[in-house]
């Protein structure tokens, strides 16, 4: 997973220019579940409450649909502020049902903060909505009219996230609590 | 939420943006499953905690109203007994997959992919109503109306409640001021508090109710009969409410490969 999830969170990762508030969309990639975690891969520790959970689920499904590999969507975005850089992800499992809104719907989150290459600390988010559009067998990168931002204001130090539908904005600017 | 039923083939239906008709996915029975099936599929579910399987009369009523009880059923982008969304199928599966499953599959998938989940805002405000004896502005919650809140999401299930609570419990409705989601463009949906059928928590939950209710003789909740009031709070499901501590580790992160 580990090259797959940071060469997609490289490049969706802005550098700290001149403006106060960053942004950065939040991608999905198939998170492997299978294969032992690379050395840069901090998912491991973001998730390391739910992992066994999330495995345990997917083992549960394959047996159903064998046809399946042992990979889960995981959405995240990064973004780099001076020598800490803040991860928002989330994956694609126990998030709300929703029959009216097929585009969204509220996933448990982390808000992670990374420094020196080490996570310092972990923030649930229990219910963070995701702006998403599937493919016919799920969701791979973002759809730039309808995709959840992470945003981080540097003078604050405020995290926040803005949802986008059809390319409006769907919630303002709201804290990330 | 079931619609007028048409039964073709899936392969010549043109959804055309409007969700008005649900229909039968091809080569796929139509098993008319009752609310206990479906209770005893929910119970049956390796992936359902115990606050889900207390419920499962419940969900059963809801299948009832959903898809009439039949696995097949798929409407706009929910599909199954339970019409499971779309947007919450697991990496990998199509929703014709999905839907060729067999009812305990079905439900198993649900479970596994959002049956535990739904636990937060409105809905907790529904459920700590409803185990508490309290009411939403004056009116007594039911678990119907619960069901009906997992059924619909957060927004819908969030602005039904805020409008009762500003209006002395009555429901939105289309005489009232309610908003019906079709009448909005996509990224205002958040505002709306009735689906595209104009239904409401509570005009969606007394449905589910009736379901409940009919079945309630051969459905039984493994804590008491089928009926208001039944649908505990106890979650059990991993969900942290407070962050874990930084987790001490050697795993480093460079500098641009985050």
């Amino acid at each position: 997973m580990g090259l797959a999830l940071f060469s997609l969170a490289l490049a969706m990762s802005p550098s700290l220019g001149h403006a106060e508030t960053l942004s950065a969309p939040l991608a999905a990639i198939s998170y492997s579940l299978a294969s032992p975690p690379t050395q840069h891969d901090v998912i491991p520790i973001i998730w390391a409450s739910e992992l066994p959970a999330i495995r345990a689920g997917r083992a549960r499904i394959m047996a159903i649909d064998p046809k399946l590999e042992n990979r889960t969507e995981l959405f995240s975005a990064s973004i780099k502020v001076g020598s800490a850089t803040y991860m928002l992800s989330a994956f694609n499992y126990q998030c709300t049902s929703s029959t009216a809104t097929p585009h969204e719907r509220d996933c448990p989150a982390k808000l992670a903060k990374i420094e020196n290459g080490k996570v310092v600390s972990v923030r649930d988010l229990p219910a963070l909505p995701i702006a998403a559009v599937r493919g016919e067998r799920g969701y791979r990168g973002f759809d730039p009219k309808t995709h959840t931002t992470f945003r981080f204001d540097t003078t604050t130090g405020s995290p926040s996230y803005e949802v986008f539908v059809d390319g409006q904005s769907a919630s303002g600017v709201a804290p990330l609590n | 939420m079931r619609r007028t039923l048409i039964a073709f083939s899936a392969t010549t239906a043109i959804i055309g943006g409007t969700p008005a008709l649900a229909w039968l996915q091809p080569g796929c029975a139509n098993q008319n499953y009752s609310a206990s099936q479906v209770a005893d599929a929910i119970r049956n579910s390796s992936a359902t905690n115990q606050t889900l399987k207390n419920a499962a009369c419940d969900f059963g009523g809801a299948a009832r109203a959903e898809s009439g009880g039949n696995s097949c059923e798929r409407n706009s982008a929910n599909f199954g007994v339970l019409q499971l969304n779309v947007g919450n199928l697991p990496d990998g599966m199509s929703p014709d997959t999905y839907l060729n499953l067999p009812l305990q599959q079905q439900v198993d998938i649900w479970a596994e992919q959002v049956g535990n989940a739904n636990t937060t805002g409105g809905y907790a405000t529904l459920s700590n109503a409803v185990n508490n004896g309290s009411t939403i502005g004056g009116a007594t919650p039911t678990a119907g109306m619960l069901t009906a809140c997992f059924q619909f999401g957060p927004a819908i299930c969030r602005n039904d409640i805020a409008f009762m609570q500003a209006n002395g419990g009555a429901c939105p409705s289309a005489g009232n001021g309610g908003i019906n989601i079709n009448t909005l463009r996509r990224s205002q949906w958040g505002r709306a508090n009735l689906d595209g059928n104009g239904q409401s928590i509570c005009s969606w939950g007394r449905a589910i109710q009736a379901e409940i209710n009919s079945a309630a003789a051969d459905c039984k909740n493994q804590s008491a009969s089928c009926g208001p009031g039944d649908f505990p709070n106890t979650r059990t499901t991993a969900i942290a409410s407070a962050a874990p501590p930084p987790a001490p580790t050697d795993i480093l992160v460079n500098d641009g490969q985050v």
